[in-house]
């Protein structure tokens, strides 16, 4: 899979992983490995800076927990986030129906 | 490498101490950033010697898997460019209405002193309070544009700064044009020469404000321009 298809669809992939439960930065990395069947390879580090951007625009909330020394911070959809995940969700599948038509050849 | 970073956490802080030599801005901000990284580092190197790999082989294979401090440092970078730029543009929407609203209870009041004054002082007074409510107004815009999801935030970064310093500016001239259509009065109203400090004070912070942003959104570079992939 070519990283540069991965990196326009970054946000909308995190918003997806955190649907389910808050989680924090290496678990979702985790999560995006696990749900995309470890098809999905990423710089892990771009997960970082990519979660504080969806926090500055209202979509998730942080918060910091420290356990052990470590000091990590939890991320969970906002309401603004969910509706921001089903509009991604909807842009994608008529995304992917149009371009799979035309690669695809098949008359209009 | 021999030495203290001989063990799997010094390999994981050396790699946090590279990346924050790349960051520049807030030191709260930095540190914040690096130490979310740091922690995200350390549990990344447990889960790769979980399958029973060397912990240092496991923190160097999590480290290369996170990718290089030069590629990735523009991208924090970025954020904290976002954060100061939201920082000024707030400080802006606070200070000018602020001012404008001080200066016209002062006034009000009748602490700032009266008398026969220059009819030109309520046509500037008024002016200055326009000005601040546009400038408030603006940067109020600016916080919208901050809000949205972007991934380039110099330019809304710059454009809360230059705000910033020419309404500072603006206001700084006006107030001495005020003080000199005023004559000598004001000089004896001690509660007007306190809300002229006070006010110096405000643009002097609004000014810092705006040159951090300032300086942080300038700091580009070609990795910067190719990592956050503006043309």
């Amino acid at each position: 899979m070519r990283p540069d298809s991965v990196r326009g669809r970054l946000d909308a992939l995190i918003l997806a992983v955190l649907d389910d439960e808050p989680l924090h930065g290496y678990a979702v990395i985790e999560a995006l490995r696990t749900s995309s069947g470890q098809a999905l390879d990423l710089p892990t580090g771009t997960v970082y800076p990519a979660l504080r951007r969806l926090e500055a625009a209202g979509w998730l909330a942080g918060s910091w927990s420290t356990v052990a020394g470590r000091q990590r911070r939890t991320y969970r959809l906002t309401r603004a986030g969910r509706a921001a995940l089903a509009a991604e969700r909807a842009d994608w599948a008529r995304f992917s129906a149009v371009v799979s038509r035309v690669l695809s050849g098949e008359p209009a | 490498m021999t030495g203290p970073a001989d063990d799997k956490d010094g390999l994981v802080d050396g790699y946090v101490r590279e990346l924050g030599r790349r960051l520049r801005g807030p030191r709260r901000l930095r540190h914040d950033l690096l130490a979310e990284v740091r922690a995200g580092l350390r549990d990344a190197a447990d889960a790769n010697a979980q399958s029973g790999a060397d912990p240092r082989a496991a923190a160097g294979e999590a480290i290369q898997e996170f990718g290089p401090a030069e590629e990735l440092a523009p991208l924090f970078q970025a954020e904290i460019v976002a954060a100061q730029g939201r920082r000024t543009a707030v400080v802006i929407v606070a200070a000018f209405p602020g001012l404008s609203l001080g200066w016209d209870l002062l006034w009000a009041s009748g602490l700032g002193g009266s008398g026969p004054t220059s009819p030109l002082v309520p046509v500037v007074a008024r002016f200055q309070d326009t000005l601040s409510l546009l400038v408030g107004a603006t940067a109020a815009v600016c916080l919208l544009a901050f809000a949205r999801r972007m991934t380039d935030p110099r330019r809304p970064a710059r454009a809360a700064a230059a705000l910033g310093i020419s309404a500072s500016a603006a206001c700084a001239c006006m107030s001495a044009v005020m003080a000199i259509l005023t004559g000598g009065a004001l000089a004896h109203q001690p509660f007007a020469l306190l809300a002229f400090g006070a006010s110096a004070v405000v643009l002097a912070l609004v000014s810092r404000s705006a040159v951090r942003a300032l300086k942080l959104a300038d700091s580009e570079s070609a990795t910067t321009d190719r990592a956050l992939g503006s043309a």
